[in-house]
């Protein structure tokens, strides 16, 4: 291609990066500008006097920093559940014969189709009746449940790839199955287990549907719900949403940045992830 | 290995997604049947504690589709979801076009737009609330700006524009979905196909027609009916942005089948609404099943 074509097409696409990400760009200097420049017609692109006062109000007035701590508390244990069970099942079904393969792997399918709103009922009923309900751990299980399909599905492709022969080399060495899997496929397949860790909680990081409707306390409450909460509190203040907006996402943003690999690998594998 | 030893293999192989299983059957199987007999069940306030609940069988299901607000949530659903997937997918696709062409920084700018995918929608619905404010949201002000509008429109808070402004941000967020589901299939096609294209004297456009897009259809299906059913069945996005409002303009179905049960707690028409949202999504993949399987007796 002709290099002068190529630097239009360069021009063209960077003009949609701008127009897409710009959403991004007009969140983060809303939540640095004072009020009075946050309602201004015309708009200001770049704020005069920029200034941290929403994140302090937010942090000092919204229990912002708790929100977040309880973020991680849900996140956590919700992708290490996960990614052990998804290892365990997805190495299975890579491994063995395992009989009505095809049929699991439809269950997996379409259990990933699933809309939230047909589990969130029936699952308020159970958790209510056991007592789970407005406890941490509905919400880690409800995100395990949501996630575990797909792991199971991104990771069985990687233990697939695993030559066999390497393992019962391994097994004639003397290693038992357990540990030819830890020692040796464990290690091979660790692409695939950061991928699918890091989409796991990226995913349990935004959840919205489970931890509204099992958690009420407003101690216990995640990120997106306590934001999504204080929309209606304090009327609406753009500078101070758009402030704890950007707390929310700025994990996201890192883990997007040194894991960009991982993330684009595991998404393209698993194939339809929303 | 011995037959004994490969017995056990076989026998390690269940014993390793036993855990998975037993999960799944607990947290997604039961409940999706507990949520069958719910639909068949009275359920409300007062019921809900009762151990015994009496079956009225369809009543559920006739209260929901009788319901005056019905035809309008499922006018909404399909309104919503063909709009947005029609809009996603057509820039998904150029875009994936687009991007597969090579130019510096092709991938690592594909690449970057697959944020909005992971930013949590809680965020993406305040963030567009404020792009559509009508008092000095920023869509307003660029359109005043080229003289599009005098007067800022207050888009979500008119029954008449809601819907739009729900699906512009919903959009926002599906472009880098379709375009990462469509792009494999379109850098696996050979260059060579265009080359003799070429040399027969085809243009851009029938390029298009004739080889990529006959090339990329199983792709095209598969994103086309990923994209329905992940738009239908949205809930946290719309109701984060209007909840469900104003006058019911943005109630899609599972909007509907949500305030069934934990706005107006009645348990048991909520749950019959979300059997109807199943089945018409079964409905979906049957016809694409269909589609995909006449293909292939085709061929």
């Amino acid at each position: 291609m002709k290099s002068a074509k190529k630097i239009i097409l360069l021009i063209i696409s960077l003009v949609i990066v701008v127009i897409m990400l710009f959403p991004f760009y007009w969140m983060f200097v809303t939540s640095i500008k004072l009020p009075g420049e946050v309602v201004t017609s015309p708009p200001i692109f770049i704020p005069r006097n920029p200034t941290l006062s929403a994140y302090y109000t937010v942090f000092e007035k919204w229990p912002i920093g708790r929100y977040l701590l309880n973020s991680f508390i849900i996140a956590f244990p919700a992708t290490i559940i996960t990614i052990i069970m998804g290892v365990m099942a997805a190495y299975g079904l890579a491994r063995f014969q395992i009989k009505g393969l095809r049929i699991y792997l439809m269950v997996l399918l379409s259990s990933m189709l699933l809309p939230d709103v047909s589990l969130v009922l029936p699952l308020f009923m159970i958790f209510s009746r056991i007592g789970l309900l407005d406890k941490f751990p509905s919400v880690i299980l409800a995100n395990v449940m949501l996630q575990l399909p797909f792991v199971i599905l991104i990771l069985r492709p990687y233990f697939s790839k695993i030559p066999k022969t390497l393992e019962e080399a391994a097994r004639i060495d003397g290693c038992s199955s357990v540990g030819s899997m830890l020692r040796i496929i464990l290690p091979l397949a660790t692409p695939g287990i950061i991928s699918a860790s890091i989409l796991t909680f990226l995913f349990t990081w935004g959840e919205f549907t489970f931890a509204l409707t099992f958690l009420s306390s407003r101690e216990l409450l995640p990120i997106t719900i306590g934001i999504y909460n204080t929309i209606g509190q304090y009327g609406i203040r753009y500078n101070l949403l758009m402030a704890s907006s950007i707390i929310a996402v700025v994990p996201v943003v890192l883990i997007f940045i040194f894991f960009q690999r991982y993330i684009r690998g595991g998404l393209v594998v698993g194939g339809m992830k929303e | 290995m011995n037959p004994r030893r490969m017995r056990i293999s076989l026998g390690a192989g269940y014993l390793w997604i036993l855990p998975a299983f037993l999960f799944i059957i607990l947290m997604i199987g039961y409940p999706l049947i507990f949520n069958i007999i719910l639909s068949f069940q009275d359920v409300t306030t007062t019921t809900i504690l009762s151990p015994v609940k009496e079956f009225i069988g369809f009543k559920n299901y006739i209260g929901v589709v009788k319901d005056p607000v019905f035809y309008e949530v499922l006018k909404n659903s399909f309104i919503f979801t063909i709009g947005c997937v029609f809009f996603q997918f057509t820039i998904g696709l150029v875009l994936a076009l687009l991007f597969n062409l090579k130019f510096p920084l092709s991938g690592s700018i594909r690449g970057i737009l697959l944020i909005t995918l992971m930013v949590p929608t809680v965020v993406v619905s305040i963030l567009f609330r404020w792009l559509l404010s009508g008092d000095f949201g920023l869509i307003n002000e660029i359109l005043i700006q080229m003289g599009i509008l005098e007067k800022g429109i207050a888009w979500l808070a008119q029954p008449s524009k809601a819907l739009g402004g729900v699906m512009l941000a919903n959009i926002w967020i599906g472009i880098p979905f379709n375009m990462m589901l469509l792009a494999p299939g379109i850098s696996a096609i050979s260059p060579s196909l265009y080359e003799a294209a070429s040399i027969d004297g085809a243009g851009p456009f029938k390029k298009f027609r004739y080889i990529t897009l006959p090339m990329i259809r199983p792709a095209i299906l598969v994103t086309l009916v990923l994209g329905f059913i992940y738009t239908f069945r949205i809930f946290g996005l719309i109701y984060a942005m209007t909840s469900g409002g104003p006058v019911n303009s943005t109630t899609v179905l599972p909007i509907q089948a949500y305030k069934l049960s934990f706005s107006f707690f009645n348990f048991g028409r909520g749950a019959a609404a979300t059997i109807i949202l199943l089945a018409i999504l079964i409905i979906i993949i049957l016809i694409y099943l269909r589609l995909v399987g006449r293909e292939e007796v085709m061929e």
